[in-house]
């Protein structure tokens, strides 16, 4: 379970793969992440924290076909892979049993 | 494929974000910019398209350049990097010492004819292009740009005048100017191995 252990950011863009399914690349998970929770991302951290969870098999990458509009440059298309859910998963259930129970209203930390 | 029918990125971001990433994710990343730059030029304007493009570029900088140290410092890379970097700084040093006899005619040194601009200016020669070879040894050793190694080298050249400049003995414009020089030699050492590999593999 300790290498399953996911940081924030990494625990968004799983996140963000999974509300993109079946694959998507770095600019649509960049937009995901910054319409549904107001942070501002970009394109670098995007990509490399992809690369990371590569790195760690929680996601698979793909070629492309190269495009006009990308300068001739091939896409790198990303996929969450079954590890990637349940490091995800257990992250999620991590942080729930941790706050389960508190009082996480502004008046309850002032209390 | 005709690619002329788009406007381009601007070109400095262009340029920024090339330096910052490493060169197997460069197509991918500038690739993925380039198409939304694209998307926001239909969508909106090529003025906001610019805009975001800029912004992207500079944020990426920080996580781009962190990913890269990292990747820099994880074995053996890293090793393989500390090998060609010491390499190199070892023949740059040699290089250094060999070259100044042949750039100082000896006639002149006898005479006492060298003043302080001309003494500089090889001063700067010899950093420049000792810096220009090491780093070309450092890249070809080391198989990777090896940003590290060209740091090491730039530093060891201009030692000697960091030490005279914290003696008094000469103003702190000449190691700075050497260190920019020795980087600008290095860094086109390191390209021109780099872009000579680049072609061998895909030609």
């Amino acid at each position: 379970m300790q290498k399953n252990h996911l940081g924030g950011f990494e625990a968004l863009i799983l996140a963000a793969l999974l509300r993109n399914q079946p694959e998507t690349y770095s600019v649509p998970i960049q937009k995901e992440i910054e319409r549904v929770t107001g942070r501002q991302v970009s394109i670098g951290a995007t990509y490399t924290t992809l690369r990371r969870l590569q790195a760690k098999g929680f996601v698979s990458a793909r070629l492309g076909e190269p495009t006009a509009a990308r300068g001739g440059r091939a896409k790198q298309l990303f996929k969450i892979e079954p590890a990637g859910k349940a490091a995800l998963e257990e992250t999620l259930g991590a942080l729930h049993r941790m706050t389960e129970g508190l009082d996480l209203s502004i008046a309850g930390t002032a209390a | 494929m005709n690619t002329r029918q788009y406007p381009s990125p601007p070109r400095w971001a262009q340029a920024v974000l090339s330096v910052a990433c490493s060169r197997e994710e460069r197509p991918f990343l500038l690739g993925d910019m380039e198409e939304e730059f694209h998307r926001l030029c239909h969508r909106r304007s090529i003025t906001d398209a610019n805009s975001w493009y800029r912004s992207q570029a500079l944020k990426s900088l920080t996580p781009l350049y962190i990913e890269r140290v990292i990747r820099l410092l994880s074995a053996p890379a890293f090793i393989g990097s500390l090998i060609g970097s010491l390499v190199a700084v070892i023949f740059a040093i040699a290089l250094s010492c060999g070259l100044l006899p042949f750039l100082i005619p000896q006639a002149m040194l006898d005479a006492g004819k060298l003043n302080s601009v001309f003494l500089a200016l090889i001063q700067l020669t010899v950093v420049t292009t000792s810096a220009a070879l090491a780093g070309a040894a450092a890249t070809f050793i080391s198989h990777d740009d090896n940003p590290l190694g060209l740091v090491m080298i730039c530093l060891v050249l201009v030692l000697p005048q960091l030490v005279l400049a914290t003696l008094g003995h000469q103003p702190w414009t000449v190691p700075l100017v050497g260190f920019v020089t020795a980087m600008l030699g290095a860094w086109i050492g390191a390209r021109v191995i780099s872009a000579g590999r680049y072609s061998a593999g895909n030609g």
